[in-house]
């Protein structure tokens, strides 16, 4: 009676301690979850449905995880995974619809000029890192967000500060060539 | 391009990187995540807490399966089946051995069966795996008496008990002494 006392003592302990760590992992990376999604879907809906599954998988892998330390970079490994495999499926479905829909009316112009100028910007500088390699966009979209300095990209992505900097080098270079 | 443009193309990108990257999540998306967690972990729980009796019952059965058979059953010795064979027929085995068939019998050994009557091959059920109870000679005798004397609704235990060789019960019977008072009223 005393050893199942015991064990479920210590059960109930193993569950609030879970519940403890996975209420840290939310304060502290939720919003990089949803962030990372964000540069990759662009669509804040979609980046909350992913971010949100994301961190559902987090939560399961708390139970098995040995070192808490690394349940960050693996939620950020499994967060842009998920959002690139989630945009692939949209675009396979935007594809199927238009092949099957009417040509699409092309948006009017725009009503502020500057503004325009912006949008352009903003959509030519997304187009661009959409066409970087994967190892390259990583970093510079986790070094864009803003407080992740080239040590926490490191950290976050278990690599070598050298290769961060300079895989951040070569897309940033790479970036410079396709908006000039 | 010039240095400088460089360095402002950097910094607009920089800058718009920031700008977009800094979205935050809506104020339900916590509360949206808490929910997806609570409802993907209750039946988990409830999974492991049920994992407990299932295996057991999972056990429990794979034991029963594993039960060495009647076949694998040890033979009993064959004084003992000669002994049971000569008192009530049928009466003082166990089960199983009444429904052994007469290929199990010890050589030299005669059939319970009446000749004539012919043996069904034992139902492989829960009975027939039981494991036979195997009775001394001294007590398989006195069983068949009183199972004699019950038949014949004699049983007489002075008979019974100076065949047994033991001592009359009703000698060790003492009857503590009775003191009679009479009733006295409180009042």
């Amino acid at each position: 009676m005393a050893a199942e006392y015991a064990e479920h003592a210590e059960n109930v302990e193993g569950f609030q301690a879970v519940e403890r760590e996975f209420e840290r992992l939310l304060a502290d990376s939720s919003t990089l979850a949803f962030r990372i999604a964000y540069s990759v879907l662009r669509r804040r809906e979609d980046a909350e449905d992913v971010a949100q599954e994301a961190l559902a998988r987090a939560y399961r892998k708390l139970r098995s995880l040995r070192d808490a330390d690394r349940l960050r970079p693996w939620l950020v490994r499994i967060c842009w995974r998920m959002a690139l495999d989630h945009r692939r499926a949209a675009r396979r479905r935007e594809r199927r619809e238009q092949a099957a829909a009417e040509p699409a009316v092309s948006p009017g112009p725009p009503t502020v000029e500057e503004v325009a100028a912006e949008n352009q910007f903003r959509a030519r500088l997304f187009a661009a890192i959409d066409a970087l390699p994967e190892k390259h966009r990583i970093v510079i979209v986790l070094a864009g967000i803003e407080g992740y300095d080239i040590g926490e990209v490191a950290a976050l992505l278990e690599l070598p500060e050298g290769t961060v900097k300079s895989r951040l080098h070569a897309a940033r270079r790479r970036l410079m060539e396709d908006l000039r | 391009m010039t240095p400088a443009k460089d360095d402002e193309l950097s910094a607009r990108i920089d800058a718009e990187l920031r700008r977009a990257l800094t979205a935050t999540p809506s104020p339900e998306f916590l509360p949206r995540v808490r929910a997806r967690v609570a409802k993907s972990a209750t039946p988990r729980l409830g999974l492991i807490w049920w994992l407990v009796p299932a295996a057991a019952v999972g056990a429990g059965a794979l034991a029963l399966a594993l039960r060495p058979g009647e076949r694998a059953a040890v033979q009993p010795p064959a004084a003992t089946q000669a002994v049971a064979s000569s008192v009530a027929p049928g009466a003082l085995q166990a089960p199983s051995a009444r429904k052994a068939p007469a290929t199990r019998q010890a050589p030299g050994t005669r059939s319970h069966a009446a000749p004539g009557t012919r043996h069904r091959a034992p139902a492989r059920t829960l009975a027939a795996r039981e494991p036979e109870v195997l009775l001394p000679r001294d007590e398989a005798i006195a069983f068949e008496r009183l199972v004699t004397r019950l038949a014949h609704w004699r049983i007489d235990a002075d008979a019974w008990v100076s065949d047994a060789g033991l001592a009359d019960p009703r000698a060790r019977i003492t009857i503590a002494p009775i003191d009679i008072r009479p009733l006295t009223l409180d009042r």
